[in-house]
């Protein structure tokens, strides 16, 4: 039942063009080369080391590792991280 | 810019989150909207900053996630005035400071003109200084517009002015006519051509008038060479009146002039000995003090003097300048010219002087100078028959003669 009603969810929205991150609250990653990613749409902070930072997002949670990781600035809204990134994972 | 500006007055700290679960904390700070930024790890704690405001609200937040929080540093605004709150003039000296800066930028600081090509700036300076826009004056009394269309008309060669005040600039910009004058013929009255040398006539064109003389004439000075006065003769051959122009004509004659010229053979050089004072002096409303003074030792010395005027912007010059002397001393030896070198002398004198005549536009017929020396003096002297153009104009008075006309006329008839 829950499967199905999401999928017809999930199709309304779709047909009515309604950004994913706003239907299904999708996280939103940018990133800027290797040395800035921006983060919209997330629940929060699990781990913040200079080499790793776990987010959890409302489906998964993302992981950024890297090196001299450092978090510009930081809202509920949003974040932005600046170091050398080296891999993005959603686990 | 204006982001750091703000947040400089409003103020920050940054704090250092060490123990508990800081993960708790952030997410914390971030359910609270509280904005953290330069968020750093270091030694297994968190540096970051934080406004004023939120951390005020932080302490619960730390004591439910069971951190540590310290500040480590304070900046912007309320913590400068905090800290020197006891000074009383170093803010007293502020805010005379601003309110001075508010009320100067009430004045014109600084005229600039540009654009202007024949006309110079102190040609223009100075005919705003009798129109009393000077320097130091209040923003307040220049009327822009009115002051563009009293340039246009006092200097008829501006065919565009505009005049705009910029914080305390006074900016004029302007565009000069370039286009070359058409060579206006000026509309003489009725006049004659009078002779203003005495010589023979070469060559005589007239546009208008009667010519009076022609070619191999001799004339003298005043003599009438055209006349603006045409005779009007009737039918029977007799003259029934007289019509009056303003006689044109190129005449050349022929003029001798004298040249004459003399000069010892002994003259003075200027030997420099190589030693030289300075001295400095500043000058403050023309009053000038001497910064070093000494006294000159030399007897017979060339004096020097570099002067430079304060001035703000390009055109306030301010009533101080300063400057240095230089007192160079040197001999006078005398010296005699060798023959040859007093007549190369004399001759590059008289060729200068034909080169000069030349260029009016007279042409050297004949060129009689002698140049003789003896022991003292050197000395040329003969003439030079030049051709040039005469010819003076002088007004002449019709009223008389038409009524003279006119009456022989009627008696005639």
């Amino acid at each position: 039942m829950s499967s199905k009603s999401k999928s017809i969810y999930q199709k309304l929205s779709s047909s009515a063009q309604i950004p994913k991150d706003l239907s299904d609250g999708a996280v939103l990653v940018s990133l800027v080369g290797q040395e800035e990613v921006c983060i919209e749409n997330y629940k929060g902070i699990i781990e913040y080391t200079s080499a790793r930072i776990m987010l959890q997002t409302k489906n998964c949670k993302l992981e950024i590792l890297g090196k001299h990781l450092y978090i510009s600035y930081y809202t509920c809204e949003e974040m932005k991280v600046t170091g050398h990134i080296e891999q993005i994972n959603y686990l | 810019m204006i982001k750091q500006v703000i947040q400089y007055c409003k103020g920050h700290v940054r704090i250092r989150v060490s123990g508990g679960s800081y993960d708790r904390f952030l997410n914390m700070c971030a359910k609270h909207d509280l904005y953290i930024w330069d968020l750093e790890y270091a030694d297994n704690a968190y540096e970051m900053n934080i406004s004023i405001k939120g951390f005020r609200i932080l302490r619960p937040l730390a004591r439910k996630s069971h951190t540590k929080v310290r500040i480590i540093g304070r900046y912007g605004l309320p913590f400068f005035v905090f800290r020197y709150r006891k000074r009383k003039m170093l803010f007293a000296g502020i805010i005379s400071g601003a309110i001075l800066m508010v009320f100067l930028s009430g004045f014109i600081w600084d005229i600039n003109i540009n654009g202007n090509q024949t006309l110079t700036t102190d040609v223009i300076i100075n005919y705003l200084e009798s129109e009393n826009i000077i320097h130091g004056m209040p923003k307040a009394s220049v009327d822009c517009k009115g002051l563009a269309a009293d340039l246009r008309q006092q200097f008829n060669d501006l065919i565009w002015v505009s005049v705009r005040i910029e914080g305390t600039r006074l900016l004029i910009d302007m565009q000069e006519n370039t286009d070359l004058k058409l060579d206006d013929k000026i509309d003489y009255g009725p006049s004659d051509l009078v002779s203003n040398v005495e010589g023979t006539v070469v060559k005589i064109i007239t546009r208008s008038g009667v010519p009076m003389v022609k070619a191999g004439d001799e004339v003298k000075k005043d003599d009438l060479l055209v006349s603006g006065q045409i005779e009007i003769i009737n039918d029977s051959g007799e003259v029934a009146g007289y019509q009056y122009c303003a006689a044109d004509a190129d005449i050349y004659v022929k003029t001798r002039y004298l040249y004459s010229q003399t000069f010892s053979m002994n003259y003075n050089v200027k030997e420099y000995s190589g030693q030289l004072k300075r001295g400095y002096y500043l000058n403050i409303f023309g009053k000038k003090i001497s910064l070093i003074r000494k006294k000159v030792p030399f007897e017979t010395y060339d004096v020097t003097t570099i002067e430079q005027q304060a001035k703000l912007g390009d055109n306030f010059y301010l009533p101080v300048s300063w400057g240095s002397v230089d007192y160079k001393e040197y001999e006078l030896i005398q010296k005699t010219y060798s023959k040859n070198a007093a007549e190369k002398r004399s001759e590059d004198t008289l060729n200068k002087f034909l080169e000069k005549i030349q260029e009016k536009g007279v042409q050297i017929f004949e060129n009689n100078v002698k140049i003789e020396s003896d022991g003292k003096t050197c000395k040329a002297s003969g003439e030079v028959i030049v051709i040039e153009k005469v010819g003076k104009r002088v007004e002449r008075n019709t009223e008389n003669e038409y009524h003279r006309v006119d009456s022989g006329d009627s008696g005639g008839t």
